[in-house]
Parts: C-alpha cells; sequence; structure tokens
C-alpha cells in the first residue's frame, strides 16, 4: 500500500511552499517556500517508491530530473509577476513535459507537442502579451503592475487546490489497482505492418528483395513475410521480411488514428477552421467602427443609426 | 514499441500529472492578468497530456496518443479564441485586470 499519510504530508508542505511563493509586494519568504515545495513533490515520490503493492521497475533518474524541472518551471510560472517570463517559464515545462513522453516511448507527441506548443501557441501568447502591454507610470516603465504583482485570495485557492490534490492521489492509487488488467504482451509483435504496405514495399525495394515492376499482394506479420506479385508470374510469391523491419511509434499512431478515428479526425478539422473563423472575427478591427471614430476598437452601439448620425 | 510501464512508474507518471494540474489550478484561481489565466489552461492541458500518455505507455497502445493529438487540436483552437477575446477586452479597457470585468452580469 502506498503510504497515503506521507502523501498527505507533502500536500500539506507543497501547499505552505506555494503560499510562500505565491506573488505579493515585498516578498521575503521565497526561498522558504521553493525549499517547501521541492521537499514535498520528493517526498510524494518517495513515499510511492517505497509503496509495496505497486511491483515492477522504478522510473530512472531521467524522470525525475524532468519532472522536477516540469514541476519547478510551473510554480514560477503562476508566482512571477511579469507575464513575458511566466509563457517563457511555460516554455521550460513544455520542453521538460517532451522528455517525459521520449521516456514514455511516445516519440512523435513528443515533437508535435513542442512544435505545437512551444513553437506555435507560446509565441502567439508572447505577441499578445507584447501588445497588450501597458506601463503603470511615465516615470517608472519598470515598475509592476498592481494586478501583477499581488495574487487574489492565496489562501483559499491554495488549500482548495491541494485538498483536491490530495483527494485526486488517494483515489487515484487506490484506482489504480484495479485497473482491468492488460494483456501480457501482445500476440504478434508489429502487426500493425499488415496496414502498412508501403512501409513493407520501400523497405523491400531498399533491400532489393523486390524488382520495380512487382508490388506488394499482402502482409503477414505473424509468420513475417509478404506476398509480391509480379505482372509475368501467375502466384505471388513469398518474401522473408527483413528482421529489423519493426513498426516506429509514429507507424502505431498513424495506423490507429486512421483505422479507429476517422471521423474524429474530420472533426478535429472543422474545429480548427470554426476556430480560426472565431478568432479572426473577434480580433478584428472593423472598418466602419474605426471610420465613425469609435475609441473601443469595435463598435459598440447599433451600427445602422449611429452610423448614419451627422 | 518500448516495454510497457510498470503499475509503480504509471503511479510516478499519474503524481506528476495531479501536481501540474493543481498548480494550473491555483495560477488560475489566484493570478489576476488574463493572460496568465489562460496560460494556466494550458498548464492543465499539459497535466492531462502526460496522464494520457502515461496510460497509453502501459496498456501498451497508442490509442493515448491519438487523444493528444485531439487534445492538442483543441488546445489550439482555445488558446486561438482566447488570445483575440484578450486582444479585444484589451481593446475595451485597455488594461488586463480581470477583476475590471467583475461587474458583467448576464
Amino acid at each position: 500500500m502506498v503510504e497515503m499519510s506521507i502523501i498527505y504530508a507533502a500536500c500539506v508542505a507543497g501547499a505552505i511552499g506555494l503560499l510562500f511563493l505565491l506573488p505579493r509586494r515585498g516578498n521575503r519568504w521565497g526561498l522558504i517556500g521553493a525549499v517547501l515545495g521541492a521537499g514535498a513533490l520528493g517526498a510524494g515520490m518517495l513515499a510511492l517508491a517505497r509503496g509495496s503493492n505497486a511491483s515492477g521497475d522504478h522510473p530512472d533518474v531521467f524522470f525525475y530530473v524532468l519532472s522536477f524541472v516540469a514541476a519547478g518551471g510551473a510554480v514560477r510560472m503562476i508566482t512571477h509577476p511579469r507575464p513575458v517570463y511566466a509563457a517563457l517559464y511555460f516554455i521550460l515545462v513544455v520542453l521538460a513535459t517532451a522528455g517525459l513522453f521520449v521516456q514514455l516511448g511516445a516519440e512523435f507527441m513528443a515533437f508535435a507537442l513542442i512544435i505545437v506548443y512551444a513553437g506555435a501557441i507560446l509565441i502567439t501568447y508572447l505577441f499578445v502579451i507584447m501588445l497588450a502591454q501597458e506601463a503603470p507610470d511615465d516615470q517608472h516603465p519598470d515598475a509592476l503592475l498592481d494586478y501583477d504583482a499581488t495574487a487574489r485570495e492565496p489562501v483559499a485557492a491554495t488549500v482548495i487546490g491541494f485538498v483536491l490534490l490530495g483527494a485526486l492521489l488517494g483515489v487515484m492509487y487506490r484506482g489504480t489497482n484495479q485497473l482491468p488488467a492488460r494483456a501480457a504482451h501482445r500476440s504478434v509483435p508489429d502487426a500493425e505492418l499488415a496496414m502498412l504496405a508501403g512501409k513493407v514495399e520501400s523497405t523491400l525495394r531498399d533491400a532489393d528483395l523486390m524488382k520495380d515492376s512487382e508490388t506488394i499482394a499482402s502482409v503477414d506479420p505473424a509468420a513475417r513475410i509478404a506476398w509480391v506479385r509480379s505482372p509475368s508470374m501467375e502466384n505471388p510469391r513469398v518474401v522473408e521480411l527483413p528482421a529489423d523491419l519493426h513498426v516506429a511509434n509514429v507507424d502505431t499512431v498513424g495506423v490507429s488514428l486512421l483505422a479507429e478515428f476517422p471521423v474524429s479526425l474530420e472533426v478535429a478539422g472543422v474545429i480548427l477552421m470554426l476556430a480560426m473563423l472565431g478568432a479572426v472575427v473577434l480580433a478584428r478591427k472593423p472598418a466602419f467602427a474605426a471610420a465613425i471614430g469609435s475609441p473601443h476598437g469595435f463598435y459598440v452601439g447599433e451600427p445602422h443609426r449611429k452610423a448614419g448620425a451627422p | 514499441m518500448t516495454a510497457p510501464l510498470s503499475m509503480l512508474a504509471l503511479n510516478h507518471y499519474l503524481l506528476v500529472s495531479g501536481v501540474l494540474f493543481v498548480i494550473g489550478l491555483i495560477g488560475f484561481l489566484t493570478r489576476r492578468n488574463l493572460i496568465i489565466m489562460f496560460l494556466c489552461t494550458e498548464l492543465m492541458f499539459q497535466a492531462a497530456a502526460i496522464a494520457m500518455i502515461a496510460f497509453g505507455a502501459y496498456y501498451g497502445n497508442a490509442q493515448g496518443q491519438v487523444f493528444l493529438i485531439f487534445i492538442l487540436t483543441i488546445a489550439a483552437a482555445e488558446a486561438a479564441l482566447a488570445l483575440a477575446l484578450v486582444v479585444a477586452l484589451y481593446r475595451r479597457r485597455s488594461t488586463l485586470d480581470a477583476e475590471s470585468w467583475s461587474e458583467l452580469q448576464g
């Protein structure tokens, strides 16, 4: 059993640490908060590692490094008073998460995460942060704004958040014992090769096991053979698959995406297009509002009567 | 694919996921800057993504990763709409303070 008392104690310590770290004017408790928070995360992981109900391998040292970077970056992100630094710390969290994905054997999603989050979404955030900058007064352009420098109800939010964390972890560690059993190991390794005729074909051509005029008839991953049809012969001939031909992570993701969820993929495309249209409509400056000198950038009255007024 | 994840390692990844989610939640509740509030929702998406990939690795199939593709799609759509809203709100009041909109009534 995972020692839940240690986890709950770590939640309390983490809450106190985060409370010290949250932004307020003249904060001198930051270092104590950081030490408390890091110690709480370490204690939680120690309690997990010593729990005897879950057997199996421990995650290796890179997991600990990456998860501490992710948690530290996340804490710094919500406690840093300047929005630009918060966005940069979030990029750090994204990079650490991508490292965790690589640890889990999900290389494709790690790169997709970096490209989509760190490359696209965060750059958009940085643009908006820089577009919407405001200085509190002209004499001190670097001074902190009041709403950036102070947190709103820090005690209530932290207590609620860490009570939720304790409850979540308690439920999760009771629940992982009752997860539906997984297959001991997959009955046919590289079973997706049956649907990946193109990959098999290019591999066989590169290994000179297929002539240019021949085509793949079918693939049998269990027997590790492929039937190759040639125009000159009546029946397809059998070619043994090379031993180093395996299904990569991106192949399994692609087969699963297109074979199991094709409709969801179309819906995702529709959602993206609607979001693009919505963003354009929301953020544009209408020409007629600019023409009548609306100070708000977009029009706030009834368009027809006011636009026609002298 | 690599060897399937052990239950012990799954518990570790779930711990990291829960911690990131709660940090994002606390950030959303305490910060008053609109942009940082939306950044915190992205942090909560990250936490969900870690849990998704960890369960996918535990069961040794690709469905967790496929679901993460859809999560990324929704996150991108949400970011575009949220930032457009922030720009529109900023044009209106010239401030990013969420409190300045507290008198909104339905």
